[in-house]
């Protein structure tokens, strides 16, 4: 038998039980069968081996994998479309990316560095936003607009932002904000900036408490619609920065400005103080207000109280 | 989409296990599908099933997936089963008629053989064998998931079975 003929004879077997051969096949198939031992020996051998193949045990995803998938589909929906690659599966994926980690980190503080030297060498000419000052920000990222009461920049510097990211990103999505914000991404910094009712966006900064701990340094930039004079609070934390975004107007809003640059003063004396005792922990505001729990598009219509801030964690 | 996750995660996870062969690709890969279904919705035009659709995502990632191992050597495909574990199947078919703890782990033993001398067939030939013996998908179905034709899907499986069946026949006798 030629090679061509054995494998139109298996054909015709693997056709025969998948039961797609017509009826003439069928008949072939069985003229084959009544004269050719070995090709009955051929068909059993490929039903047992098809019974075998359907007893296999059926794997059920990892506990977990729902979670797990729903929340790189959240991640891509905050992030607009950069989660990851096929080239980054797999464990042999998995090292790329550590490669590329620590080739980012080296990197990264090079780049920095090099700002610096230009911005130094070139003081004529316009610096570009790589300062890490929350006013540079504020500038770029929150634009006043006369319809809203007012923009501001909070200011976190991590040397964790990955995780950062992560904690404010899931925060974003647990309140229901990811239609008023827009993420941006640069080489040393994520932003977030968002639109939205005052109170939606108390509720997030309070929700945010615990990045404190795990930041170097809180900074927070205020921008008056009306004057676009900046106030700035350096080494703020959880509780100011929510009373500074209670704050209705700008004037009040210096003073306090200036309370707390004084407060952190004095706590930063105390804690040159050995007998320094633990900083009590922020207190988390009462439950957030939940965007979720109204008609997305009535947020942003709010009354008179929409305002802007611009989250932004630095960190290489 | 969670309500789409919960219905088709196990089926695809378990077919790209079958394909891919290790459970931690399998999971990252059966993740990457979802994501890829997410961006890509839009260029959903109903022509075909959801589940045609979404499998052709997941197998052409597992797909993609495979041939890069296997270019970067990063294992062995020929790992599976050695030559002196090559023994009479037929000793090892359990009687059906008892349920016992041997018979179990006679059943565990044959699977893990054929799971072995699947690992060994070229990619092609077993991601043809899973969607249409493990996944029981339809010829047409098969060609809407590997963007084939019916007459390609119809040989190819032929082929991928003869291979299937060369490598166990050590263990039939």
């Amino acid at each position: 038998m030629s090679e061509k003929e054995y494998l139109e004879k298996n054909e015709l077997i693997s056709g025969y039980i998948d039961g797609q051969l017509t009826p003439r096949q069928i008949t072939e198939l069985k003229r084959l069968l009544a004269h050719d031992s070995q090709c009955q020996q051929e068909l059993e051998a490929m039903e047992r081996q098809q019974r075998l193949l359907q007893s296999l045990p059926v794997e059920s995803a990892p506990a977990g994998l729902t979670q797990e998938i729903q929340s790189a589909l959240e991640r891509q929906f905050i992030l607009g479309g950069s989660v990851r690659h096929s080239d980054t599966v797999g464990k042999w994926g998995l090292r790329l990316r550590k490669a590329a980690a620590a080739a980012a980190m080296i990197l990264l503080p090079l780049l920095a560095l090099s700002a610096v030297v230009y911005t130094i060498l070139q003081p004529t000419e316009q610096a570009p936003n790589t300062s890490s000052e929350p006013v540079a920000a504020i500038e770029k990222g929150a634009s006043a607009s006369p319809e809203l009461l007012f923009s501001a920049v909070l200011q976190f510097q991590t040397n964790q932002p990955i995780a950062a990211n992560d904690f404010i990103e899931k925060k974003i999505h647990t309140l229901g904000l990811m239609n008023f914000t827009t993420p941006a991404r640069q080489s040393d910094r994520t932003s977030y900036k968002i639109v939205c009712s005052r109170k939606y966006v108390e509720g997030l900064v309070g929700e945010l408490a615990d990045l404190w701990s795990h930041s170097e340094k809180a900074s927070y930039a205020l921008l008056d619609t009306s004057t676009k004079q900046p106030v700035c609070v350096d080494g703020i934390d959880a509780q100011q920065a929510l009373a500074m975004i209670r704050l209705a107007d700008i004037s009040t809003a210096a003073k306090l400005a200036q309370n707390i640059s004084e407060q952190n003063t004095q706590k930063a004396l105390v804690k040159a103080n050995p007998a320094d005792v633990a900083e009590p922990r922020p207190e988390k505001p009462s439950k957030p207000i939940l965007a979720w729990d109204k008609d997305m598009q009535q947020v942003p219509a709010d009354g008179q109280d929409t305002i802007c801030l611009v989250i932004e964690v630095l960190g290489q | 989409m969670g309500r789409l996750i919960v219905k088709y995660q196990d089926r695809l996870y378990n077919a790209i296990l079958k394909i891919c062969g290790n459970s931690d690709d399998a999971a990252e890969l059966t993740q990457e599908t979802f994501v890829k279904v997410l961006e890509n919705i839009g260029a959903f035009r109903g022509q075909s099933s959801f589940y045609t659709w979404l499998f052709r995502i997941g197998v052409n990632l597992a797909l993609n997936f495979c041939s890069r191992k296997l270019r970067l050597g990063m294992c062995s495909l020929d790992g599976g089963v050695g030559e002196q574990e090559k023994f009479s199947l037929a000793a090892n078919l359990p009687d059906k008629r008892e349920i016992n703890p041997v018979a179990i782990a006679q059943n565990r033993e044959l699977a893990r053989q054929v799971l072995a001398a699947l690992e060994k067939l070229e990619d092609n030939q077993r991601a043809i064998i899973v969607l249409r013996d493990i996944e029981a998908m339809s010829y047409e179905e098969i060609a809407e998931v590997l963007q084939i034709e019916l007459g390609t899907v119809k040989s190819r499986l032929c082929r991928a079975r003869m291979a299937l069946r060369e490598l166990l026949q050590t263990v039939w006798i």
